[in-house]
């Protein structure tokens, strides 16, 4: 792991993040989503597994732009798990060769002897091709967004800025890799950085 | 040859078929485009690179450029000869004359359930001359040029959501319309 190394100034923490994201449209606009992730992060020159999150989405289109999920997450954290909430609303659309999307996200965290974080999060994300003006399959692009979020655990407010950015590869459009960095900056209770590397494979079927 | 195909897309379009449209494009260098293809743009916007594009499609092959002049988004076709076989320039949907916009938009309402305009362009043919006088919109040949519209509208039909390219003619009748490969968002969205 030592391969993925990251350095940061003033950093907290520097790590791995890899991901399987799997999608299944269903009738009625309505689609599932299952996404494993894991966090592989590095101290003192060897990598452990802080923990892994394991999620289920239901999504709904509720018009032609606009998408709504609700699901569940459940984080493995030694030998914990942490059970979190999920509502989620997405607006997709493209402007000339940019995809974008908007997403508003409240997600409830209820983990035992403490108290529940609430949290609300807005996030931007672009995608752009890297050949031509549309992307096709076996075509490189670049994602790059920002998510903000709010939260609260027992009236103590966070604030965290995240920036995230991806060289991604479509193999077909329903089959998709992306390699990227992570940055999150967290501004309150107290300043902390962190920096990850992450692998995510989109899969639809 | 460009004729049969209009002909085939219009029998097509009025049997009720709507066929699935392939398009992939990729860069080029000016170098390898056809001279006449290049020796146009150099007369349309003497000075400026332009970024070239090779396009594979259902209709055959084309170069293509896009670039921004006076505030216009300008797309530019030319077959693998170099001969030009279009202008087109993004517009807004409400920038179409009153009478064409109402009868495109009744005709996509007759199609769809609920439906959002994507991208609308004007597409102007003719001869070199008269196409070349599109550089500068004030002074342009308009009233010697073909003019058709070109929409894509993301749209709900049957119940499920598709994208699709429509072609109106000058007055606003639909010529042609083909289905696009709907966009996958997975990737931003989760």
């Amino acid at each position: 792991m030592t391969c993925f190394s990251l350095q940061v100034i003033g950093q907290n923490s520097v790590g791995v993040l890899p991901a399987i994201n799997l999608n299944k449209s269903l009738s009625k606009g309505y689609s599932l989503n299952f996404k494993n992730e894991y966090r592989l992060s590095a101290k003192d020159g060897s990598s452990y597994l802080e923990l892994s999150d394991l999620s289920c989405m239901l999504g709904k289109k509720i018009g032609i732009n606009h998408h709504l999920s609700v699901g569940l997450l459940s984080r493995f954290e030694g030998s914990l798990i942490i059970p979190r909430s999920i509502f989620q609303y997405t607006y997709l659309h493209k402007v000339a060769r940019f995809k974008i999307a908007y997403r508003l996200v409240s997600d409830q965290t209820f983990e035992q002897n403490n108290s529940a974080l609430f949290r609300y999060r807005f996030r931007v994300m672009g995608e752009i091709p890297l050949s031509g003006q549309e992307l096709n399959k076996k075509e490189f692009y670049l994602k790059v967004g920002n998510e903000y979020l709010n939260g609260w655990e027992a009236k103590v407010h966070s604030f965290e800025i995240r920036g995230i950015s991806a060289l991604g590869y479509e193999f077909t459009p329903k089959n998709k890799l992306e390699v990227g960095l992570d940055y999150r900056y967290r501004v309150n209770p107290t300043s902390r950085s962190t920096a990850w590397l992450n692998f995510c494979w989109y899969l639809k079927f | 040859m460009r004729y049969i195909l209009f002909l085939l897309s219009f029998v097509y379009s009025f049997s009720g078929i709507s066929q699935v449209k392939f398009e992939k494009e990729r860069r080029v260098k000016s170098v390898e485009v056809p001279l006449a293809a290049f020796n146009f743009i150099q007369e349309f916007i003497p000075g400026r690179k332009v970024k070239w594009f090779y396009e594979e499609g259902t209709f055959g092959n084309s170069y293509e450029t896009k670039f921004k002049q006076d505030g216009f988004r300008y797309s530019i076709e030319f077959d693998t000869t170099g001969k030009i076989q279009d202008v087109e320039i993004i517009i807004q949907i409400d920038e179409i004359e009153g009478y064409i916009y109402e009868k495109i938009k009744n005709t996509l309402n007759d199609i769809f359930e609920k439906y959002s305009i994507q991208k609308s362009q004007i597409q102007y043919v003719g001869n070199v001359y008269d196409l070349l006088s599109l550089n500068d919109l004030k002074k342009a040949h308009i009233q010697q040029l073909g003019v058709a519209y070109e929409l894509v509208v993301k749209g709900k039909l049957e119940g499920k959501v598709k994208l699709i390219e429509f072609n109106f003619s000058q007055t606003g009748d639909l010529i042609q319309q083909s289905e696009l490969q709907l966009q996958n968002f997975d990737n931003l969205e989760y």
